[in-house]
């Protein structure tokens, strides 16, 4: 995974026009994998029909 | 001194403001060497503001409610004339700010006195206020430990005493992780209730403005002060004020619920006594779960650095060198993320509100802690959490962060113990429902279940 999220990052920053120095480009891998482990605990949820798209805004229902 | 009884004297020329800041520009000279709290002072300028206020008083007007009582604000706040730094060298460049923010002019219409700007992390990304280029904020409990952040400056200066009120953002924890750290009472009101004009944005969907103080009353104040619809502010929801200082003693029983599973996961012993002072004095119903928790969390996680790493996208290309790398480097990935995370999470996050919301049918106030653990020493970047070694920075708000990302309104109370570094504990309420929460710390407080405790001065004034 390390390999290809670091491919990913490379792909990724010069895409986005981001110039990465050893140091920066180590942490920035290591951080985007956190981010996708995280993501693990949300992406696969099945949402309800209806709660999409979400509000930026608590709905009027739930204001007194 | 209270607010309140700050705003009696001047009102009534008993005391002049321009005395009260005098006095407070005496305790920042004395004791920010130490903290290093405020990043700016604005003495000249507070000095004229007070001699407003008294000659409003001698004329005979209404100098407001919060009349000669001193202030500071969080430095992404618009102070006109002052440039807005957001914890940055980037900003430094920019011109001054034009006009105040919103949250600014309203104290200011309301009396209070600005005396100057606050340390933060660098752009609001952070729970340490360990800024590289402004030095750490320390905590005034033990000047050798972090104050949290990231409005780290907001709170120590509030727990320090060297002014009653200050002004922060909170996005993922920014102000209940540096309250409970510091040891002082934190607000973050529902999401879009309070103006964000002129406040430097971290993530859109995320900033809530809020503030500090000592004590529930002059929290109160503070709150009613900056109520208002804002039209000027495409994020604000538009609410009408709805005063919370005159009802602190509501009557009514409050049904409340202590939250279990991801909020007990990883509690350190020190955190987890304070909720259970809190919880028992309350009288609170043990095991509530919110399901999707830790979801909502990763889910914020995600969707901050997503929506920040956006915003700096062109400084990131253009500046890489004057962020703090670390910042730098947790932006980078946010914006790199495949689009599928961030827009799963905002979809995330309507689902888990309506758990919270059917929570609300049963409780009016939920309690959870507000960190996993207390002050960490500055410097040190990992800690053990549940037997694991973890990263300070990104586990101070495990338990702020899915909540933020309901929007849902926020009363921090700190437990704080003689030879114990102070911790803190939410009270979570249903949207707009701040008055709950106001009435439930008024209660324990006057339980003498929470408060701020006292700083030793000495220490302050020695540094």
């Amino acid at each position: 995974v390390s390999g290809e999220v670091e491919a990913y990052v490379d792909a990724a920053a010069g895409l986005n026009g981001l110039e990465l120095g050893e140091a920066s480009r180590a942490a920035v891998v290591a951080n985007l994998t956190g981010l996708f482990r995280l993501a693990e605990a949300f992406v696969g949820m099945e949402l309800e029909p209806g709660l999409d798209p979400a509000p930026v805004y608590v709905p009027p229902e739930a204001q007194r | 001194m209270s607010v309140a009884a700050i705003a009696a004297e001047v009102r009534s020329g008993a005391k002049r403001a321009v005395q009260v800041t005098h006095e407070a520009l005496g305790r920042i000279d004395a004791r920010n060497g130490g903290l290093n709290a405020f990043t700016a002072v604005f003495a000249e300028q507070a000095l004229a503001d007070a001699a407003v206020v008294d000659a409003t008083v001698r004329a005979g007007g209404d100098p407001g409610p919060l009349a000669g009582a001193p202030f500071a604000v969080k430095n992404l706040f618009d102070v006109a004339g002052v440039v807005t730094l957001a914890g940055s060298i980037i900003e430094a460049d920019k011109p001054a700010a034009a006009t105040d923010a919103a949250a600014v002019a309203s104290l200011k219409t309301a009396g209070a006195i600005l005396v100057g700007a606050l340390n933060m992390d660098e752009y609001a990304y952070g729970f340490t206020t360990e800024n590289s280029h402004y030095g750490p904020t320390r905590n005034p409990h033990d000047l050798s430990r972090i104050a949290g952040g990231s409005s780290g400056g907001s709170a120590a200066a509030v727990a320090a005493g060297l002014v009653p009120l200050s002004l922060g953002s909170d996005t993922n924890g920014s102000i209940r992780v540096p309250a409970a750290l510091c040891g002082v009472y934190g607000l973050k009101p529902t999401f879009a209730r309070l103006s964000r004009r002129g406040v430097f944005p971290f993530v859109h969907s995320l900033d809530h403005v809020g503030g500090f103080a000592r004590s529930v009353s002059d929290l109160s104040l503070l709150y009613d002060a900056l109520q208002g619809p804002d039209r000027e502010d495409p994020a604000s929801a538009g609410r009408p004020v709805e005063p919370v200082s005159s009802g602190l003693n509501g009557a009514a029983a409050l049904r409340v619920g202590r939250l279990a599973g991801w909020f007990e996961t990883h509690l350190s012993t020190e955190a987890a006594a304070g909720v259970d002072t809190v919880a028992r004095a309350l009288e609170a119903t043990p095991d509530v779960r919110l399901q999707n928790a830790e979801a909502a969390r990763a889910a914020a996680f995600c969707l901050t650095g997503a929506e920040g790493g956006a915003l700096h996208l062109a400084n990131l290309k253009a500046r890489p060198g004057d962020f703090d790398p670390a910042t730098r480097d947790r932006l980078i990935a946010g914006a790199l993320q495949p689009a599928h995370i961030p827009a799963k999470a905002q979809r995330v996050r309507r689902q888990v509100l309506a758990e919270a919301l059917a929570l609300f049918e049963r409780f009016d106030i939920l309690v959870a802690p507000a960190t996993p653990f207390a002050a960490t020493p500055i410097g040190q970047a990992s800690t053990t959490m549940g037997g694991e070694t973890v990263s300070v920075r990104a586990n101070l708000g495990l338990y702020t962060q899915p909540i933020s990302f309901l929007g849902l309104p926020v009363l921090t109370v700190p437990v704080v113990r003689s030879g114990v570094l102070p911790v803190g504990v939410q009270l979570i309420a249903a949207p707009w429902r701040e008055d709950l929460l106001f009435q439930a710390a008024a209660r324990l407080e006057a339980m003498g279940a929470v408060g701020p405790g006292s700083i030793k001065e000495a220490a302050l004034a020695d540094q």
